[in-house]
């Protein structure tokens, strides 16, 4: 072996590394250690030179994540990540590193075999080797590292997106995108471990050693059950883990849950977890936890949705091929929520493919929808486009009856989605949204509304890891009725709402134990509460244009997620509200010391160019968790939250013509402070998550109507309004079977919703002054879905939902008065519709699971309330030849089957 | 406003009458309720309006009835004043149908405030909020004028004018409509059945012994009528639509007559006419039923105040006008209505052959359906020598009364 103290010069031009290094050893007559995995992939380019092998190697690998040691100046050893250091050597571990063919193992030295110790095997459901993530420095960052990974199919090419990496004992996670790509931010530095499930695949424990940011390649084996279909599986770690309580899903997940007329439904979804119900069958919004369905604070990309369905609340309005991610807050709303007082909706639209065109496309008996995702710029920039349309028309067309030969119904909705990655440190996404329904019943009317959604994201990563968010949304809701009439009394009449917000928020870590966010927002709202106009220039209609109000609302708001130990975790939140009246508009001023009427009408104002009736108020937002055993936890929250924007609804049932109607100095605020307490567990594995929360609300200057109120067009309609204290309570069990050949969910909610409508003044009590349930008030309900996968492309499932019927205001008799005879009422919900159950079946099946090919197939039939429940959603009284005669009406008195095929591609 | 209500309102039934949800859905899906509907308590009804006329002011006490009754029990043996705030007080004496009637008449005055005062036989108590007789106000004109309504169809109007002063801005009207009824296959002469046998049958014409000539009908309005002029600038109504008649309408046919009373509302008042109002209408919302429920007047009771009181005491002014309308007036040189059924003859057979029960001619002579008009004489071939004719156009006491109002002017 000669010695090389020349300089010696190596030129490499795509040159495979292992190659490479082959050269370098046989010129420098040295051995060179390392595992051929390591390098196999690796080529190397450029001009490398030096004087001594080490300086070489060392240039060589300096923009790869391997590491050289030199053992003495002839041997060298190459590791992956790690880094070797000269001290420890000698008082290393022994041991034999299993997987790593080393070329000359007879020479390995000590200091390598020390390092593969660290992988001994753990068990788990696959078994996996050490990843190390990062090339080690000589410092430490105590904001932890950046990891991005892949995952992929055991081809190590698939990518398999909507995995949850957990990243374990913590509450960080991640999904992985449609490319298998995921991010998480903040993990700590040394060893942990990536929790990492997927239906249909193995779920995995894949320890990890962190030195610095870095990238990590997974793959998952497909499980012997291949379960597509479980739903919520995401949630089966967070439930336990998290400090909060949210449930979270994507449209994805619930492709097979049994349809109606075929279109896929989040909401619906929703609406079988615990706490979240719907007054029936085409009742437009939620009641979640005894609340009313204004309470619901829906979001699209950040910007407000006031009308999140088609069809009278039949079919969602928002494409389910668009949405990423649902997620859903009942009890510990997080501080940067604000302005309804019972629950989160957040949708988040999917993030376009930016490296090839792709899509989905389904076809039913009521809707098609197609949804594209097209790149712009590779990697940096993509587009999404999605229609969807009915094509109900020709329902009405086959109709016997000559009276709706004349009818047409119509929806559709549309979403452009843009997003960019404009550098490393800046992304936008951009997103617009319309979504229309029309309806004619005669042919001389028109019904119609519409959403109309603008949102702007720009997010932007500044130092210490810290990511600013900032998105401008407007939102807009209308609806009309044009009616052309028969004589001269046509006319045009509309509804209209818009409000602009501003928003801010960050998130900063100070240490490995808290993690703050803050933010404000900034909203203005303006309403055109009503108009009726002329329909054409021969009608006499009267015009009437109720005066406009506008209003801005703000909030700063400010969470500490205070890690306390391993066990506990506390999440302490603080929202600053507020909320002014501005002009133009008027206020009204009545005598305090009799009812709001005419009568009592004292003054009325106009509001100039300050602010009108003001207010203000402090929500905190607490929620606290402990660890009782790795797989059960124990949490407990309280909340309080204002609401300043009001529907006003006389109706039993909400209905998409309901206006809202902010604050102003004649109907305050609403408030509600909520508490909840809750057990949640994962057993068998994470096969089964349970849990039982129970939840106490208190609300008030809830709004109510005096009985009989007019509301269409009423310029005072404070007058007619009724505010009064509301009371909820229950108890919510869930149970969940997330793996098998059979899985689903069984969710119970025994709840009550009370209302009081008090007042030192008879004619505005109702029932007395006294508690009475609301119009939603259902003690029980019971929602299962069930799955049951045949094969890996067939796939049967159901759903169950029971619910005590709501309660209604029956007709106990007649009365004489004045000559005439009158209907008598019971006193307000004293009766009870009958009970709704239904059940629905499916059967889905999945196109082959061919690679290459050129789409993948979905065929989905359905039998919605396959036992022909005719389920009252309403019951009214009719005058019939002077017999005052009961009916219902039911939205789906039979069994509807429908049948849907969708693709992906 | 009122115009557009009215269309609004309209358009609304005619939606709700074809079964929104149902047609939408391609289900037939309003089906009979077969569900339990709460029992029915018997609830203590209170009507009457204590007006500014001085008269035997009249009190109205009833129960709430189920569907299945035809008319409310009438309460009796109550006790029933009325006390004044200057301290008089004012005792009721019963009459039949519920109808309570003070002792001496009496006006209501402005400046005093009134309290009706019940016990009723079971000795349970129940008293009014104090009401106060709102200023006088005028009905100062009522006219017929032709017109054509919002849906094309030509007809008359009847129109009122009122006044009041400043603090007088909420109206009610009541009127009862009247007009003249001819029969016009009237007879002097009736058939009656004098016996039926098996094998003989004994008929006979006589003379008619109650005027079934002439007629007078009546009909109440089957809304509630109420404006506000609180909105305006001057406190009048101008030509606030009463009624609507269409020009075929056979209450038009010889002379009409509408006597309305304008009262002068108290806010309260007006209050609960207009949710009573709303109460009976359809609902305004397609996609829902509005939220009914039980309305509370102003009647409390001592013992229980949450006990269920229907009805309202009401202290109200009032003014009174009454006007005739002749067709020919209104639309000169035209044809007037025709009557309001068109008239059959017929000659059914006594069937003497066929057993008894299944005589045609007798049958309907006992059941009303027909009346004598004269001996057939060819005018139904081929039928009986009795001509006859359908009730309503040979007897106007089907259709009204046989007593002239003693308003009535010819």
């Amino acid at each position: 072996m000669a010695k090389a103290q020349e300089s010696k010069e190596f030129s490499f031009e795509n040159t495979p590394l292992e190659l490479a290094l082959s050269e370098l050893a046989q010129d420098f007559q040295v051995s060179i250690y390392f595992a051929p995995e390591w390098v196999s992939e690796l080529t190397l380019s450029g001009v490398f030179s030096g004087e001594k092998a080490g300086e070489v190697l060392l240039e060589m690998l300096e923009n790869s994540s391997l590491n050289s040691f030199e053992i003495d100046p002839k041997h060298f050893v190459i590791t992956q990540n790690t880094q070797i250091f000269s001290e420890v050597i000698n008082g290393f571990y022994r041991g034999a590193y299993p997987q790593a063919k080393l070329k000359e193992p007879e020479q390995l030295p000590k200091a390598a075999l020390g390092i593969a110790l660290q992988t001994k095997k753990r068990s788990t459901l696959l078994e996996r080797k050490l990843l190390l993530v990062g090339k080690q420095t000589n410092y430490i960052s105590v904001n932890g590292y950046t990891l991005e990974g892949v995952l992929t199919e055991l081809d190590g090419k698939t990518p398999l997106p909507n995995a949850t990496i957990l990243l374990s004992g913590t509450d960080r996670f991640a999904t992985s995108n449609n490319q298998g790509r995921f991010i998480l931010e903040e993990v700590p530095f040394g060893a942990g471990e990536l929790d990492i499930s997927l239906l249909g695949y193995e779920s995995v424990k894949q320890p990890i050693r962190v030195y610095n940011n870095g990238e990590v390649a997974l793959s998952l084996a497909p499980s012997y059950e291949a379960l597509d279909e479980v739903i919520l599986e995401a949630n089966a770690n967070r439930a336990v883990q998290e400090v909060g309580n949210a449930n979270s899903f994507n449209p994805e997940e619930t492709k097979s849950i049994p349809l109606v007329l075929g279109e896929r439904d989040l909401f619906k979804v929703a609406t079988t977890l615990p706490g979240v119900s719907t007054a029936g069958e085409g009742a437009a919004g939620f009641n979640v936890r005894g609340g009313k369905t204004d309470q619901n604070l829906i979001l699209l990309d950040r910007a407000v949705v006031y009308n999140p369905t088609h069809f009278f609340g039949l079919f969602p309005a928002l494409n389910p091929f668009a949405i990423e991610n649902l997620t859903i807050y009942k009890g510990a709303i997080p501080a940067q929520y604000g302005g309804r007082l019972s629950s989160v909706f957040e949708l988040e639209t999917k993030k376009p493919n930016p490296e090839k065109i792709s899509g989905q496309a389904s076809l039913g008996p009521i809707t098609a929808n197609l949804l594209l995702e097209i790149p712009l710029q590779k990697d940096s920039s993509s587009l999404m486009i999605g229609a969807r349309s009915a094509y109900a028309n020709w329902i009405f067309n086959t109709l016997k009856q000559t009276d709706l030969e004349n009818s047409t119904a119509l929806f559709y909705d549309g979403i452009l989605k843009y997003q960019a990655a404009v550098n490393e440190k800046n992304t936008i996404k951009a997103t617009a949204y319309h979504s229309k329904d029309a309806f004619s019943i005669s042919s001389d009317s028109i019904y119609s509304y519409q959403n109309s959604n603008l949102s702007l994201q720009w997010q932007k990563q500044l130092k210490n890891k810290q990511i600013l968010n900032t998105a401008l949304t407007h939102s807009r809701y209308s609806f009309g009725i044009d009616y052309s009439g028969t004589g001269n009394n046509g006319f045009k009449q509309g509804y209209s709402l818009t409000d602009t917000q501003l928003m801010a928020d960050s998130k900063l870590a100070l240490g490995e134990r808290q993690q703050w966010s803050y933010g404000l927002a900034v909203k203005h709202y303006q309403i055109q509460p009503g108009f009726n106009r002329p329909y054409g220039p021969l009608d006499l209609t009267t015009e009437v244009d109720i005066d406009g109000e506008q209003a801005i609302e703000m909030a700063v708001f400010l969470s500490n997620l205070l890690t306390l130990s391993e066990q506990t975790a506390l999440e302490l939140g603080l929202r600053y509200n507020f909320y002014a009246q501005i002009g133009p508009g008027q206020e009204r001023v009545y005598a305090t010391n009799s009812p709001i009427s005419n009568g009592s009408l004292l003054s009325e104002n106009p509001i100039g160019s300050g602010f009108g009736q003001v207010y203000g108020g402090v929500s905190p937002r607490i929620s606290i968790r402990h660890l009782v055993r790795e797989n059960l936890s124990i949490k407990a929250s309280y909340n309080r939250a204002y609401q300043f924007i009001h529907t006003l609804s006389n109706a039993t049932t909400p209905a998409p013509n309901d206006s809202w109607k902010l604050s102003d100095n004649n109907i305050a605020p609403q408030q509600s402070d909520q508490f909840s307490l809750g057990l949640f567990s994962n057993q068998g594995g994470g096969t089964y998550t349970l849990s039982a929360e129970g939840f106490y609300k208190l609300q008030q200057n809830l709004l109510d109507f005096k009985t009989g109120a007019s509301l269409v067009l009423n310029p005072k309609v404070e007058q007619e309004v009724l505010q009064g204290n509301g009371k909820a309570y229950g108890l919510e069990l869930f149970l969940q079977k997330n793996r098998g050949k059979m899985s689903g969910w069984l969710a119970y909610t025994y709840s009550r919703s009370l209302l009081q409508l008090d007042s030192e003044f008879r004619s505005l009590q109702i029932n007395n002054g006294a508690f009475f349930p609301t119009n939603f008030d259902k003690p029980h309900d019971l929602s299962g879905v069930f799955n049951y996968q045949f094969s890996k492309r067939l796939s049967f499932s159901a759903n169950l939902v029971y619910q005590t019927g709501r309660p209604i205001t029956f007709p106990v008799g007649n009365y004489q008065f004045n000559g005439a005879e009158f209907v008598l009422y019971s006193d307000r919900n004293s009766y009870r519709i009958p009970d709704y159950y239904r059940l629905d079946l499916g059967i889905n099946l999945e196109g082959n699971h061919k690679k290459n090919k050129a789409f993948h197939g979905f065929w989905s039939l359905s039998v919605y309330n396959a036992l022909g429940r005719n389920n009252p959603y309403s019951v009214f009284f009719i005058n019939q030849e002077g017999e005052i005669k009961a009916l219902q009406s039911s939205i789906f008195a039979v069994a509807v089957p429908s049948i849907t095929y969708t693709i992906d591609f | 406003m009122a115009l557009f209500k009215t269309t609004y309102l309209s358009l609304l039934k005619h939606l709700k009458k074809m079964g929104l949800a149902c047609l939408l859905l391609f289900q037939g899906c309003i089906t009979d309720y077969e569900g339990t509907i709460g029992g029915s308590s018997e609830v203590l009804v209170v009507g009457g309006i204590l007006t500014n006329e001085f008269k035997k002011q009249e009190i109205f006490l009833s129960r709430s009835y189920s569907f299945e009754n035809v008319g409310p029990r009438y309460e009796t043996e109550a006790q029933v004043i009325v006390t004044a705030s200057n301290g008089q007080t004012y005792s009721f004496y019963e009459t039949p149908k519920g109808v309570y009637k003070s002792l001496e008449p009496f006006a209501a005055q402005e400046g005093l405030s009134y309290q009706l005062e019940i016990t009723t036989v079971t000795g349970d108590a129940y008293v009014s909020s104090p009401m106060g007789l709102p200023p006088p106000t005028t009905l100062e004109s009522l006219h017929a004028k032709a017109t054509t309504n919002d849906q094309g169809v030509s007809g008359i109007s009847i129109l009122a004018n009122g006044s009041g002063p400043a603090n007088a801005t909420k109206f009610r009207y009541d009127f009862e409509e009247n007009w003249k009824i001819i029969a016009p296959y009237w007879s002097p002469y009736d058939l009656i059945v004098r016996s039926e046998g098996r094998t003989q049958i004994n008929l006979a014409v006589v003379d008619r012994e109650t005027e079934e000539r002439v007629c007078y009908g009546s009909a109440r309005p089957e809304q509630v009528l109420l404006t506000s002029t609180s909105s305006l600038s001057r406190n009048e109504v101008v030509n606030f639509p009463l009624r609507f008649i269409s020009k075929d309408n056979y209450l038009l046919q010889h002379r009409y007559s509408i006597g309305v009373k304008q009262y002068g509302l108290s806010e309260e008042t007006f209050a609960y006419y207009q949710t009573l109002e709303r109460l009976s209408m359809a609902s305004e919302n397609i996609f829902s039923e509005d939220q009914p429920g039980f309305l509370q007047g102003n009647i409390t009771a001592i013992a229980d105040p949450s006990e269920a009181v229907a009805g309202f005491f009401e202290v109200s002014s009032v003014s009174e006008k009454r006007i005739f309308v002749n067709f020919e007036d209104l639309f000169p040189g035209e044809e007037p209505p025709g009557y309001i059924v068109d008239c059959l003859l017929s000659a059914p057979g006594a069937d003497i052959n066929a057993p008894v029960g299944s005589r045609v001619l007798l049958n309907a002579i006992y059941s009303n359906l027909v009346r004598y008009y004269g001996v057939n004489r060819g005018e139904v071939p081929g039928g009986s020598s009795f001509l006859m004719v359908s009730a309503n156009c040979g007897d106007c006491t089907t259709l009204g009364s046989n007593i002239k109002p003693n308003f009535w002017v010819d």
